[in-house]
């Protein structure tokens, strides 16, 4: 029987800590569901990522991946501000 | 190509890493980059910069770049170091060696190496600033 949801985990890094006010979040979304959908799920939790919708960098494991990814259990969703290494 | 990417809380000793170079009779370039905090960020004054790095998908990222540039130029070796954690201004956060048989692919893949990584490397800037008194 399939399962009525998975469960992702969310880090976030940089500002994105202030602004969800945690590190890290556990979503259960329905089987099925795209990173696109994901996020906004997310941004609804968390409103003040809204803002920061237009520069917002996603990751899915330790690759970016298109908005069209469909999620699979385990796996971990990381939300962060642009990069600014150097 | 040989590489070594380095994250690290440790100050960057140039020295010691332009003394550990390994080369050939065929290398006729190393170019390399030592990228410096300033004083000012924001328009302020500040006294570090605290690195945040999401260190595993960093390196991640670092070793896709690396075999990119391994696709598009015939590079020896690179070595590249950044700090995390706080960086004191007029210490170097980032450090690449690139090591070549001609002078032109050298510098390319060193500034293409740099814009990619400021592109999608997920390491984060923190100023700290100076406290006016």
């Amino acid at each position: 029987m399939e399962k009525e949801y998975i469960e992702i985990k969310v880090n976030f890094f940089s500002y994105f800590k202030d602004l969800t006010g945690c590190e890290s979040t556990d979503l259960k979304l329905k089987p099925g569901t795209n990173l696109e959908h994901a996020l906004a799920v997310i941004r609804k939790q968390f409103p003040k990522l809204e803002s920061m919708k237009r520069s917002t960098l996603a990751a899915v494991g330790l690759d970016y991946v298109e908005s069209t990814h469909v999620l699979v259990e385990g796996e971990e969703i990381s939300l962060f501000p642009p990069v600014q290494g150097g | 190509m040989k590489r070594s990417i380095t994250l690290t809380t440790d100050p960057i000793d140039e020295a010691k890493l332009v003394g550990q170079r390994k080369t050939n009779g065929q290398m006729g370039a190393v170019s390399y980059f030592s990228g410096i905090v300033r004083e000012g960020e924001e328009g302020k004054l500040i006294k570090a910069i605290r690195y945040e790095a999401f260190k595993e998908m960093a390196m991640h990222q670092f070793e896709l770049i690396l075999s990119e540039i391994e696709e598009r130029w015939p590079i020896e070796s690179i070595r590249l170091v950044h700090r995390t954690g706080e960086v004191s201004v007029n210490e170097s956060s980032l450090w690449v060696e690139v090591v070549s048989p001609h002078r032109s692919e050298a510098f390319e893949a060193c500034q293409w190496l740099i814009d990619e990584m400021k592109k999608r490397v997920p390491i984060w800037k923190h100023p700290v600033f100076v406290k006016m008194k």
